[in-house]
């Protein structure tokens, strides 16, 4: 603040008032500039003051995002000292995933979980990727008040206008970005924008298809209606 | 415009299991590759691929339909993952059998199989939802020349894939106990099949099996969640 303050130094002096009674044309024309002025020493100020929020703001953001990566951390270590069985079946029966999304989640293929689950052993890296995906979703839980079900949030998409859902952007490393948005502290769209600022384009809905209710038991591929 | 069809991120990607056999807990599915039976009227081939439709390959969720469509499945040149937007009358198939050789499944020579033919000691092959996904979109488009997006084919076939898969899981824990005991396989399996389409039928909410729930994407996780829960205490 008081680095603004310096920056323009009258700033916050108020102008006197002008007598209108004994100072004839030249004194309305002095009045009306001394406002101006008045009023771009203001602009000036209100200009240096925002600019000096967004800084503070990229600031206090970079460093929440670092001490989150720190908590995220020290949690995994603690979540990666239980039994990677445990953790898989905290994913499958507690947040209801496929052992697709697990896959995904934990960056192996849908064979390697296949094994895990059949009791083949777990690599390290991958025993501490089970644990960053718990802890994640500890975290979303810890912070998600509107989010009923986890597990479907995590497979649905996250806007109408593309098909990309919380799951893809985890995979895409933008783990801060959800944890923000769900914390309410980034839109939607906003936060699509800066996990790829052409996902309207690379992860466009299907123009062409939609998929509805068969009436026979099963849904149905049809075109979408105009 | 050249159309391009979609990709697989790697083989991993493509394949949910390649062993020889393939385990049988897991239910036949569209996409499996069997040895043995062949599609009639083909050049040459010993394995077929399922083609028929996840939706259409059983008659009351569990009896498999009396026949199958199949592809035949034959050797074939190498086609690079980039090589697979084109190619259109192809399913490529690389390293099916764990060999090096790459195989396709030819999208134009489909026909029907009796699925009495098809023996689960003789399953080779599973392939990952994705992978079924692709087999779908190059199929379509091969026989209609309409190219179908991945997400859009997930979405109509994504019940029957949980319900796969929670089926095989349900298989795991009651059929494979049994089956070690010295029971007939495929009876085993019939009746765990049955005991597990009476779980899909209960209701997940009033008036809405756990089945029906399935075709709306905001109850898949706890429909699984139930089914799983229902599994530990059968």
């Amino acid at each position: 603040m008081s680095t603004v303050e310096s920056r323009i130094p009258n700033a916050a002096t108020p102008t006197a008032p002008p007598n209108p009674g004994t100072e004839g044309t030249g004194g309305f024309r002095r009045t009306v500039v001394e406002r101006e002025t008045a009023d771009n020493r203001l602009l000036n100020r209100v200009s240096a003051l925002r600019d000096r929020t967004i800084d503070l703001d990229d600031d206090v953001r970079a460093l929440h995002h670092q001490a989150r990566d720190f908590a995220l951390d020290e949690r995994t270590t603690a979540a990666a000292l239980r039994d990677p069985r445990d953790l898989l079946k905290a994913l499958s029966h507690e947040y209801g995933l496929s052992w697709s999304a697990i896959a995904r989640l934990t960056g192996v293929s849908p064979t390697a979980v296949r094994k895990w689950r059949r009791g083949e052993t777990i690599a390290p890296d991958n025993r501490r990727a089970l644990a960053r995906s718990v802890t994640f979703l500890e975290i979303i839980g810890e912070n998600a008040a509107p989010i009923v079900d986890i597990g479907s949030w995590l497979e649905m998409p996250l806007s109408d206008r593309a098909t990309l859902t919380p799951l893809d952007l985890y995979t895409m490393g933008k783990m801060p970005l959800l944890i923000d948005h769900i914390a309410e502290r980034l839109p939607a769209h906003a936060m699509l924008d800066e996990a790829d600022p052409e996902w309207r384009e690379h992860y466009d809905n299907d123009g062409a298809f939609t998929v509805v209710d068969g009436g026979d038991g099963h849904l149905t591929i049809i075109e979408k209606p105009e | 415009m050249a159309v391009e069809l979609d990709t697989p991120s790697s083989i991993d990607g493509l394949y949910l299991e390649r062993d020889n056999p393939i385990e049988p807990w897991r239910p036949v599915m569209t996409g499996d590759v069997f040895d043995g039976p062949t599609v009639p009227g083909c050049d040459e081939h010993s394995a077929v691929m399922i083609l028929s439709h996840p939706c259409s390959l059983r008659t009351d969720g569990v009896q498999l339909v009396e026949r199958v469509q199949a592809l035949p499945v034959v050797p074939s040149i190498e086609i690079p993952i980039g090589g697979w937007k084109g190619n259109y009358r192809v399913m490529p198939l690389p390293d099916l059998r764990g060999d090096d050789t790459p195989y396709v499944a030819k999208l134009t020579e489909f026909g029907m199989v009796p699925a009495e033919d098809l023996d689960l000691h003789r399953r080779i092959c599973a392939l990952t939802e994705i992978g079924i996904e692709l087999l779908q979109q190059r199929f379509f488009h091969n026989q209609s020349r309409v190219k179908v997006e991945l997400p859009t084919l997930h979405k109509q076939a994504a019940p029957v894939f949980i319900e796969i898969e929670l089926w095989t899981q349900w298989n795991e824990a009651y059929a494979e106990p049994r089956i070690e005991q010295g029971e007939d396989r495929d009876d085993v399996l019939k009746q765990e099949g049955y005991a597990f389409d009476q779980v899909m039928r209960r209701d997940l909410q009033n008036h809405l099996t756990m089945r029906d729930a399935l075709k709306q994407e905001r109850f898949h996780a706890e429909v699984r969640r139930q089914v799983l829960r229902a599994t530990e205490n059968h």
